[in-house]
């Protein structure tokens, strides 16, 4: 018995050697053959040109003759035309603070190739890395390898010229392949014009006093969790401002996974669902939205609902503890706050005490089987996509912060 | 010293989802422990580490800090929060401004740990656990706000910085704010520069002042390589030279995130071997020496990524040099991207052959940081084209330009619109 697998054992490794030793060649697609330029965008400020795309996972492996998302590493391709009369340096650290250099991809991926075929992958990684200087007159192009990130990619291209001259792009570029639950969404729809509510700042306090506090768990249902966000924006405007600090976007098959914890408001499910890791691991922030029937000064006003899963999310953590809310309601809607106004993305922002307040020694259950406390403020948000200066970002006084 | 290495090695192995199973049942078990003793926190007054806080005021805001060590947070929270990857930091703001003033977590530490995150780190169901724990910890956490006049404290519950714990406390007040940064020193490791009696490297008759044409003439000669401990062997290139006094290169290094690196003791090899077997995260691991002026190095940096497989690491030596009073130091930088097999030391990290890759990397890393102040480049290293490699002592391949980069860095934060670029040499392509 011992001696059969033993020999299997020895066999197979033997056949794996074989295999790894003899490798295969290294043959990429050219990068004129593969159509992901065709999605460009281009952005052009005073002499400077920046166009980016991102290829698909698919046009990314014919790019570069293996399956490189799989190692959640994702291309980003730049062109950079400079026109302004002296050197520009492009510096990768802004694209990704911690981006992967190319002979490290090409090292990382080098297993199933013949000792040929690495040398021409070493090569290929040098020549279609991204230059780092520019001069006058002329036109780069070519890779920063990032780590990859689900939805929307955004990143910033930043250029610097000789003293203060500074260049600093933002793209937000759809990848194929990925589609955002909002998009299959008619937001003209949702409401009737005789449904809409045009306010000013001081009707938007009013009515956002007596708006629902809650979500439900169907329509009409049994009370949820705290509506403790309102943001107003354009759609887009609301979506950059998330992407820029961190949050992304849900695919929309993955919004009913448990009808059973699906929260209501307005008598439907969310129109969108954004998810933020605070870090590597375990916990992760999940911001429900809805639309709602309110204009304020012609902008959208959108109530969303925070909440922070505790629990460790992978291997056998997953089975021992599932993903657990974080009572704390309060501090996930504070630690939003502060990257919106960390991301540039925050106008103004003021407090709203909804009187709703559940002590921490009475935990409230929620349908769902969590709980929740709550000193019952929502923290009401004036969003940006643009970049917006965080020392300009404005205080509405309508009710005293939250504290002791 | 049985659960200190215990605990550290938890505190690593969350990282990894091989040694999660691990993890989560000697958790249990600890736990099981903890519950057993009970919750029975001491206040922060009665320990030790507020003597070692440091304060700064900005016109009417006073913010003092304080870091307890391992031990200490074991008795101020009943919890190994340090096993579990938790820092408690102390803060206390004095506000006597004018207004109210927001105090804001995410600039201190953008991946905070919520309260009930921190009492429960292995993702237990917070309403079953400890209940008087949970309230403890929400009870201790700093306010948000701080009405003028009034003054407020508590912890933030940080992700884990053994060394020196650097962080900024931002203020906001209607009409202005107000940044603090603050660098405190956290007993616990023993860290390589602290060992280095600086004034006595040279005697007194041997240092030098230069000017700038001498300097660059010097640079320009100045080995391409370090060595071997008997001086000899081609070890990696001696691509920088950082210019700045013992407290510039620290602060610097410390604010563009750089970690610093233990001294070999056994606790130290037994951290780096339990993190080489399981690819887990030891921040501080001791860097193997290299040589120049017939020693090894002085000080050295790393920054770890994914894991000890990747980093990048630097080292820096003290050269007999000072220009315009500042000290000048060689150093080499290499970006470590896997780890492979040698005859001569079994194993080794494999760096990124395109050394000017990681030295550019560099550049813009103290330059995002904020912690540069100017540059330039010189020769010395010599070119090595792609197609002709050179190799480092353990035969790895590597190629350059030639140019040495050349960092005057700062304990102030520089700009980065405001960097001078300083034309010693036409810069690489």
């Amino acid at each position: 018995m011992h001696g059969s697998i033993r020999s299997l054992v020895i066999a197979a490794l033997v056949a794996g050697l074989a295999l790894s030793c003899a490798g295969r060649p290294y043959s990429p697609q050219r990068l004129d053959s593969v159509g992901f330029t065709n999605r460009a965008q281009t952005e052009s400020e005073g002499g400077v040109r920046v166009t980016a795309a991102v290829p698909s996972p698919d046009e990314a492996e014919a790019i570069f003759g293996f399956p490189i998302y799989q190692s959640r590493i994702q291309p980003v391709w730049l062109e950079v035309e400079n026109q302004v009369g002296f050197p520009l340096r492009f510096a990768p650290v802004g694209v990704d603070r911690l981006y992967f250099s190319p002979l490290e991809v090409a090292y990382k991926h080098r297993g199933p190739f013949s000792k040929q075929g690495r040398s021409e992958m070493e090569l290929r990684f040098h020549e279609l890395a991204m230059v780092r200087n520019i001069s006058p007159g002329e036109t780069r192009s070519g890779f920063v390898f990032t780590h990859a990130s689900p939805g929307t990619k955004t990143f910033n291209v930043d250029l610097f010229g000789e003293g203060p001259e500074a260049y600093s792009f933002t793209f937000f570029v759809p990848v194929p392949g990925f589609e955002p639950d909002h998009s299959d969404v008619y937001f003209e729809e949702l409401y009737s014009a005789g449904e809409l509510r045009h306010l000013d700042d001081d009707g938007l306090r009013e009515a956002l006093a007596v708006s629902a506090c809650c979500t439900t768990d169907r329509p009409g249902g049994t009370q949820g969790a705290p509506i403790n966000i309102v943001m107003i924006g354009e759609g887009e405007d609301v979506v950059r401002s998330l992407i820029r600090a961190g949050w992304y976007e849900i695919a929309g098959a993955m919004h009913d996974e448990d009808a059973s914890k699906a929260q209501y408001l307005y008598d439907r499910l969310p129109d969108a669902v954004f998810r933020l890791h605070r870090r590597k691991t375990g916990d992760r922030n999940q911001l429900n939205v809805w639309l709602s029937p309110l204009r304020v000064q012609g902008l959208p006003v959108w109530m969303a609902q925070i909440s922070h899963y505790v629990g460790r999310t992978t291997g056998i953590g997953r089975a021992l503890f599932d993903p657990r809310l974080n009572p704390d309601v309060d501090d996930a809607r504070n630690y939003m706050l502060q990257i919106q106004w960390y991301s540039q993305g925050l106008q103004k922002y003021a407090w709203q005490s909804t009187g709703n307040s559940v002590p921490m020694e009475e935990l409230r259950a929620v349908f769902s089987g969590s709980y929740f406390f709550t000193d019952g403020y929502r923290a009401v948000m004036w969003l940006s996509g643009a970049p917006h200066s965080m020392l300009d970002s404005e205080y509405v006084d309508w009710d005293p912060p939250p504290g002791r | 010293m049985g659960t200190r290495a215990l605990s550290s090695l938890l505190s690593r192995s969350r990282r990894r989802d091989g040694l999660r199973p691990l993890a989560v049942l000697a958790g249990t078990l600890l736990m099981a422990v903890g519950c057993a003793k009970g919750f029975d926190p001491t206040p922060a007054d009665q320990l030790e580490f507020l003597n070692r806080s440091q304060t700064q005021n900005e016109g009417g805001v006073t913010v003092t800090a304080a870091v307890p060590d391992a031990a200490e947070t074991q008795k101020l929270f009943s919890a190994p929060l340090y096993g579990s990857g938790v820092q408690p930091v102390w803060l206390e703001i004095d506000n006597q401004h004018d207004e109210g003033v927001d105090f804001l977590a995410v600039g201190l530490d953008a991946q905070y740990f919520s309260p009930i995150e921190a009492a429960n780190p292995l993702g237990e169901n917070p309403e079953k656990s400890d209940d008087a724990k949970n309230r403890y910890f929400h009870a201790q956490r700093m306010d948000s706000h701080i009405p003028a006049g009034e003054k407020r404290s508590g912890f933030i519950f940080t992700s884990l910085d053994e060394g020196t714990k650097t962080f900024n406390v931002d203020v906001i007040g209607a009409s202005r704010n107000f940044a603090f940064t603050f660098f405190i020193p956290v007993p616990g490791l023993k860290i390589d520069h602290e060992n280095v009696d600086w004034d006595s490297l040279y005697p007194q008759d041997e240092i030098v002042e230069l000017d700038t044409a001498d300097l660059i003439a010097v640079l320009e000669k100045s080995p391409a390589n370090a060595t071997d401990a008997k001086g000899k062997g081609s070890a990696d290139p001696l691509n920088l030279v950082v210019i700045g006094s013992l407290d510039d290169v620290y602060y610097a290094f410390i604010r563009a995130g750089w970690d610093e690196t233990e001294t070999i003791t056994r606790s130290s090899l037994w951290k780096t071997l339990a993190s080489f077997l399981t690819g887990g995260e030891y921040r501080y691991s001791p860097v193997s020496s290299l040589y120049v002026f017939g020693r090894g190095q002085d000080v050295a940096f790393q920054s770890a990524r994914e894991n000890i497989h990747e980093r990048n690491h630097l080292r820096l030596w003290m050269s007999p040099m000072r220009y315009r009073g500042k000290r000048v130091f060689l150093g080499q930088i290499s970006r470590d991207i896997g780890v492979r097999f040698t005859r001569k030391t079994i194993t080794t990290h494999k760096i990124d052959p395109d050394v000017d890759e990681t030295r550019e990397f560099l550049l813009e890393n103290l330059a995002y940081s904020q912690a540069l102040a100017k540059f330039a480049y010189v020769g010395g290293v010599g070119a090595a084209p792609i197609d002709a490699p050179r190799h480092n002592l353990t035969g790895d391949p590597y190629f350059t330009d030639g140019y040495r980069v050349v960092l005057w860095v700062s304990s102030e934060p520089v700009d980065i619109a405001d960097i001078e670029v300083v034309q010693w040499s036409e810069p690489p392509e």
